[in-house]
């Protein structure tokens, strides 16, 4: 049956039926729990993600009287001991905040980062801090191990 | 004279697919397919030789999982009946071709083929692919390797108890599968980080394979770049770095060999260019055409699959032995070209590839690894070797700390970590914690249905980790059970965590995701106690 030179698999099969995709059961969509986690990606570029309990929320926001909130990741880089900030979306509630970031960044440098409220009276108040990172030498890989064959 | 080794080191891994509820489930193909054009083809090529008194000597990982199904009762049988089924197709093909002089021989290919392998399957094996391969360990021809327990990407792990679970696993899996220790082990997508070899060590590792990049980056900078394993400064394991040149002539699918116009078409199957009703009892339940392993067809050029020209053997088997030939050539000239600078020392050419490459996607490799082999046993310039009988020679290296790496796209996470797939990190770390906070808190008091509870956690936990079910995501293939396998297994280690956690242990749910998530039955869940040690 090899001898057809045109494949009929262009053509519908005739009893062919709908399948049902199943993309399993549904997760948590937080652990109410207060943590912010750095991962390495590459050299240029750390991952980070992060989820605040109302508590630790709430505990924080007891002092700051300001209504301008602006949520904020702040980037330590610990060999140059420079930072910088990234501005978040103000979550629509406090009830378990969580999200996530790429951070473009240095190869070869440590890296802190640091999740917090930046307010017009009280400055950077810090809410938690992550794991140090060190990301590697910048270097490319070969890419051939899974590009080539999928 | 001897001028150096060549380490050729084939990497063995699928996720652990077993779904015995199902009578016909499509992911289990994966390893019939890879058991029938890899696994199968390799074992024969390696009883010819060692006919033939040919020595040999190559390396192997045969990941935990892989073991786990090769030596699962219900994988075996389904395994003999899905090989029975394309036996029944390929004399079918036999038949309808018998007149017709472009595909006649094909067919018959196909036809022998897979009854000698029933043959050795059936018989000369007892459906037994671990012995099967151990008896090439026991003779001498192959160093068998480990892999992490499930595959997981280490490097993404939160917990360095986790790591470790991964580790020690994989090696008493080992040592049940092959009953002794494992001497190296290959690192699941060669990914790695600094430190890892302190929890190599403390599992009796004594070397792993490291893409060229995690080498030339290290710290202090190799000697010969790739051309010398070095010694991890933080513990005495060796990193052995894969050769680039090496790779790219079999790996790359455009400039490599298995492009060449000659060898076989992949993409085109006999399960999508037969007539639907004639294939149709050949496909699974759900009447979806798919790949069936027979293809006529070669790769002819860069054209569309409808103006593939037919296969023919004897050319492609010829390519081969020009292939060979060219191989060994360029060894030969990278060894010359890069003498050892290190006293009473040699270079070492270290060739990984996916096991999975040779037969499943290039047809003709397992018969371009024998050319390959028969050539070296005639070579007096270059020696093949495991890393092992490396280090046995030459003990004295250089001491370096290698990079961050990994050999996937880019050479480090981006395949694993991205906008489609990174939603894991959360739900993985959080079920590491978890896991953890559990082994310290019943480390010697859990009675026997915590016990049993506890152990079905880790190993939803492994399996959650697998790194491929990422992949699976980046790549789209098989997108959807991927995201379903993984869910699946966080869902249920979160459930049997609250029913400890409450007090409300459920014996029968217990039993019923342990009938599908039946690996490691040797599973101790105190693997996770940060006290623990090995």
């Amino acid at each position: 049956m090899g001898k057809n030179l045109l494949p009929d698999k262009y053509s519908p099969e005739p009893d062919r039926v709908a399948v049902y995709l199943d993309y399993g059961p549904m997760l948590p969509d937080s652990y109410h729990q207060d943590i912010i986690v750095a991962l390495i990606r590459d050299p240029k570029c750390i991952f980070a993600y992060w989820e605040l309990s109302d508590t630790a929320v709430k505990t924080a926001l007891r002092n700051i009287i300001d209504l301008k909130l602006k949520w904020v990741l702040r980037t330590h880089n610990l060999d140059q001991q420079t930072s910088s900030d990234v501005f978040l979306a103000t979550p629509p509630n406090y009830d378990n905040i969580n999200g996530n970031y790429y951070l473009f960044v240095l190869s070869d440098t440590r890296y802190q980062l640091e999740i917090g409220i930046m307010t017009e009276r009280n400055g950077f108040v810090s809410l938690l801090k992550s794991n140090i990172v060190t990301t590697p030498k910048k270097d490319k890989g070969l890419a051939t191990g899974i590009t080539s064959y999928s | 004279m001897l001028k150096g080794y060549l380490s050729i080191i084939l990497h063995a891994h699928l996720p652990y697919i077993r779904h015995p509820s199902f009578d016909d489930f499509m992911e289990e193909d994966w390893l019939f397919e890879a058991i029938t054009e890899t696994y199968m083809p390799l074992l024969e090529s390696f009883e010819e030789l060692h006919a033939q008194k040919i020595p040999f000597r190559l390396t192997m990982s045969i990941s935990p999982t892989l073991c786990e199904m090769m030596s699962d009762t219900i994988l075996k049988e389904r395994y003999s009946r899905h090989l029975n089924r394309l036996i029944e197709l390929a004399g079918k093909e036999v038949s309808n071709t018998a007149n017709d002089g472009l595909f006649r021989d094909a067919a018959k290919m196909y036809y022998e083929r897979f009854s000698r392998f029933r043959e050795l399957y059936r018989h000369q094996y007892n459906h037994d692919l671990i012995k099967a391969f151990a008896k090439f360990q026991d003779l001498g021809y192959l160093e068998i390797i480990t892999c992490a327990a499930t595959h997981g990407f280490l490097p993404l792990m939160l917990h360095k108890e986790s790591v470790r679970a991964q580790v020690i696993t994989s090696v008493r899996n080992y040592h049940k599968h092959f009953a002794r220790a494992p001497k190296g082990i290959w690192l699941p997508e060669c990914a790695y980080y600094p430190g890892l070899e302190e929890i190599l060590a403390e599992a009796g590792i004594k070397y792993f394979i490291i893409d060229t990049h995690g080498v030339v980056n290290g710290n202090p900078p190799p000697l010969m770049d790739n051309y010398l394993p070095v010694y991890c400064s933080r513990s005495k394991v060796a990193a052995f770095a894969r050769d680039a040149q090496t790779s790219k002539q079999v790996w790359s699918a455009k400039e490599g060999y298995p492009g060449d116009a000659d060898y076989r078409e992949f993409y085109r199957d006999l399960g999508y260019d037969a007539p639907y009703q004639y294939i149709k009892p050949f496909l699974h339940s759900d009447g979806l055409r798919r790949n069936v392993g027979i293809k006529y067809y070669r790769i002819t050029g860069d054209v569309q699959l409808h103006l593939k020209q037919p296969y023919q053997r004897h050319n492609a088997l010829s390519k081969v032995e020009t292939h060979a030939d060219n191989f060994i050539f360029y060894r030969q000239l990278q060894l010359s070209q890069h003498p050892s600078k290190l006293a009473d020392t040699l270079p070492v050419i270290v060739a990984p590839y996916d096991a999975e490459l040779f037969g499943h996607w290039w047809f003709e490799g397992p018969d371009f690894i024998k050319a390959v082999i028969k050539r070296m046993a005639l070579n007096s310039d270059i020696k093949l070797a495991s890393p092992s009988d490396y280090l046995a020679r030459h003990p004295k290296l250089q001491i370096s700390q290698p990079s961050y790496s990994s050999w996937g796209d880019g050479g480090y996470c981006k395949v694993w970590l991205n906008g489609k797939n990174d939603w894991f990190c959360r739900h993985l770390h959080k079920a590491e914690t978890r896991m953890i906070e559990m082994a310290r808190q019943y480390n010697s008091s859990a009675d026997a249905m915590q016990e049993k509870a506890l152990n079905q956690m880790a190993r939803e936990l492994l399996l959650a980790q697998s790194s491929d079910w990422a992949f699976l995501i980046t790549t789209q293939n098989s997108e959807c059970y991927a995201q379903n396998r993984f869910k699946t297994h966080i869902t249920r280690f979160n459930r049997l965590y609250d029913d400890i956690k409450h007090n409300h242990i459920d014996i029968e749910y217990i039993g019923n995701i342990q009938s599908e998530d039946n690996l490691f039955d040797e599973i101790d869940y105190r693997v996770y106690n940060p006290k623990m040690s090995s």
